[in-house]
């Protein structure tokens, strides 16, 4: 056990960085107070003044680990790995299982309803094809992290954040499109204001049907960044683990 | 990012002070953390001490920055070990400071001897 392990372990307990960025800065820190030990015990200080005088100056003040973890991580990336690190327990995961199935089953029978597309907007499509990009990249990612992970340890987290983006662009476009076929909609009314009922009534068919179509797809690649995030974590918790230890 | 013609400002005089002691260190040749803080101490004979707290996000945001760059090495019975050097921007950035750190110094003797004559 280090001589320095109560400093190392208040600085961890306070030091808000993702693994495996928060073991290798203690890493950091654990090699440079051994070594600067060292090279106070070879200047003639007496071991326990030597332990002092590294611990001295080495203040790791709150201050300055905050101005550590601001240069690792935006507070964007700060709440999203607290978020995805909710569902760390088996159980916590299969539960969000189910209720994403119990949510698939929801919306997966009007998915599959022949008429669904052709009520929602054109623009229904694109979001579709970005529901299909975003799927392929998270197959692509399921065989990197659970078949190939060593391989990659060090860029397991690249490209995950990718589909909660796309999952973002899903609800923008979605509502967009909501307001476009709203603007489509009053300009018919205006030139017909006879039919402004079949067009309102039309107008929230249409709205209702692609925003089925956005948060469907939303909620999906929503999952899937959640998992893969979880994932993600667990692998870079496990090569810091494997960092500290092959230190000892 | 910094930019390589930066001027030092006085509002952050305390910033770029301590990212020129550490990269002007650097070019000295590769360093470990600690041995970063010791040599500056050494080479300014006491007038500079650098407490780590205050040092590793100054590391961090150099390496960040691309001005320096951290290697982890494994040194044998000592484990593992990170080291910094100075990258071709790093030497750059720290040519810019030098000036500008000459030209401040220059006005600031400038005004202090208009204050004794």
């Amino acid at each position: 056990m280090s001589r320095f392990a109560k400093a190392l372990s208040d600085a961890a307990s306070r030091l808000t960085l993702p693994e495996p960025v928060r073991s290798r800065v203690l890493l950091e820190m654990a090699a440079d107070m051994e070594d600067l030990h060292r090279a106070y015990l070879e200047r003639g200080l007496p071991e326990e003044k030597a332990r002092e005088a590294v611990l001295e100056h080495f203040d790791l003040s709150q201050e300055a680990l905050r101005e550590l973890a601001a240069v690792h991580d935006s507070p964007l990336e700060r709440s999203l790995t607290s978020l995805s690190g909710q569902a760390h327990r088996p159980w916590a995961r299969t539960l969000l299982g189910l209720l994403g199935l119990f949510v698939a089953l929801g919306t997966g029978s009007l998915f599959l309803e022949a008429g669904l597309l052709s009520r929602a907007s054109s623009l229904a499509w694109v979001l579709l094809a970005i529901l299909a990009v975003g799927l392929a990249g998270g197959v692509w990612k399921i065989r990197i992290l659970y078949f190939a992970p060593a391989a990659v340890e060090s860029r397991t987290r690249t490209g995950v954040s990718f589909l909660l983006g796309l999952a973002g662009v899903q609800v923008v476009l979605g509502f967009a499109c909501v307001w476009v076929e709203l603007y489509r909609s009053g300009l018919r009314i205006r030139s017909a204001p006879g039919e402004a009922l079949i067009h309102i009534v039309g107008w929230m068919h249409m709205a209702s049907a692609t925003l089925v179509v956005a948060l469907s797809g939303a909620l999906i690649l929503g999952f899937l960044w959640f998992f893969l995030e979880g994932r993600t974590q667990r692998l870079q918790a496990a090569a810091a683990s494997r960092l500290l230890e092959a230190d000892r | 990012m910094p930019e390589e013609d930066a001027s030092v400002e006085p509002q952050s005089l305390t910033k770029h002070f301590n990212e020129a002691l550490i990269l002007s260190s650097l070019e000295r040749g590769p360093k470990h953390g600690y041995q970063l803080a010791l040599d500056i101490e050494e080479k300014s004979e006491g007038r500079f001490g650098f407490k780590h707290g205050t040092l590793y996000p100054i590391l961090h945001k150099l390496e960040g920055d691309d001005l320096i760059r951290g290697e982890w090495t494994d040194e044998g019975p000592r484990g593992k070990r990170k080291q910094y050097r100075l990258t071709p921007r790093g030497e750059r950035y720290l040519g810019t400071l030098r000036d500008s750190w000459r030209t401040l110094l220059q006005q600031f003797t400038n005004l202090m001897g208009e204050g004794g004559s």
